[in-house]
């Protein structure tokens, strides 16, 4: 019995120490009531104003900048949207990245078993979020978003890029279609 | 069962451990750009990234230690500063300072309370500082960014402790230069 409870105590511990699942898992989207985007065609990107995303590794970072652009570009390309440059666009895209710290009780997600003693631990929580505004109007029509845990991801370009690419299709993928 | 034990003890301290003794390193580069084309570079006085910790970018000791490790390292790479002329590259840093918060590990070792229920009654968080130090090389020409190295470590009285700067400098700089490409 003793040895059963150290040894859930022990996975409890690995767990939280692997199981940093390194990805941004949560995805969840609003739409304005009645938005049809068989209604827009063309998008342009909204100018970077503010890109701080609370992170001096991100901040002012092409690399991260360009590999969030060329994957919603893409994943638009996919539904019917044309990129344009031109003011008129029916559509400006913008997107938010947030990277901050929260607190997490390890085993809480168990779920055929309880972890009373489960450690908690503390992980670098990483949110994007992509916004899809009227271009005639300014009005937000659909926001989509990602977050999780992206302990370790920053420092390792390739695993960064790739993990945006999926996080940036799984928002997309809650994009009403229809063009 | 005794290793177990063990191990269990070994996996958490090292892990209360990690968060306060490593220094971090990273970086992102342009992919597909040929460095060999860079053979000189100089410093630049610009810097787009939000406002530095002022205890780091205003502690002069801090810059000259920090300012020759990133000369060494760039000239082991391949890299000769210019004073004159043109340079290939332009290179700046930016220090930043965040705070940061963690889970005091050590308080709940496996013993620390005998009801075994130690980590609900003994966990606290407790809150540091992170240094961040981000080298930023920039393409002379283009003014496009070709790469951007960091490296992190909790502060904890480092300004203080000018031996353990230099000795922290030392370590890091040349670690985060190692993932540069090489010039000529």
């Amino acid at each position: 019995m003793h040895l059963i409870r150290i040894s859930g105590r022990l996975a409890c511990v690995l767990s939280a120490l692997i199981a940093c699942g390194c990805a941004l898992r949560d995805v969840h989207s609003f739409a304005e009531r009645g938005f049809d985007p068989a209604r827009f065609h063309t998008y342009r990107w909204a100018s970077a104003d503010d890109r701080a995303t609370g992170d001096p590794r991100l901040d002012d970072n092409p690399f991260f900048q360009r590999s969030v652009q060329t994957s919603v570009e893409s994943e638009l390309a996919k539904r019917g949207f044309e990129k344009t440059t031109s003011e008129t666009a029916d559509l400006v895209i913008d997107y938010y990245a947030r990277v901050t710290q929260r607190v997490e009780r390890a085993g809480a997600d168990l779920v055929y078993r309880s972890c009373t003693d489960c450690p908690p631990y503390v992980y670098d929580a990483g949110s994007l979020m992509i916004d899809l505004v009227e271009g005639r109007t300014r009005a937000l029509l659909w926001r989509g978003w990602a977050e999780g845990d992206i302990s370790g991801l920053i420092d390792n370009q390739s695993w960064l890029e790739e993990r945006i690419g999926q996080a940036v299709a799984r928002i997309l993928e809650r994009l009403p279609r229809g063009v | 069962m005794s290793i177990l034990l063990r191990l269990t003890q070994l996996v958490v301290v090292a892990a209360g451990m990690s968060a306060c003794a490593t220094i971090n390193v990273g970086s992102h580069v342009e992919r597909g750009l040929d460095f060999s084309q860079y053979q000189t570079y100089e410093w630049s006085p610009h810097d787009a990234l939000p406002a530095g910790d002022a205890r780091l970018e205003e502690d002069m000791v801090f810059l000259d230690r920090m300012q020759g490790a990133f000369e060494k390292a760039l000239a082991a790479r391949g890299y000769q500063r210019v004073t004159f002329g043109s340079p290939d590259l332009l290179v700046h840093y930016h220090a930043a300072v965040s705070r940061r918060i963690d889970v005091d590990r050590l308080a709940r070792e496996p013993g620390a309370c005998p009801d075994g229920n130690v980590l609900a009654r003994n966990d606290r968080l407790i809150d540091y500082e992170r240094a961040t130090l981000v080298l930023d090389i920039v393409d002379a020409q283009t003014g496009r960014l070709v790469w951007r190295g960091w490296a992190r470590e909790d502060l904890d009285n480092l300004l203080d402790d000018q031996r353990r700067m230099a000795r922290d400098i030392t370590k890091a700089v040349p670690r985060m230069l190692a993932q540069l490409p090489r010039g000529l």
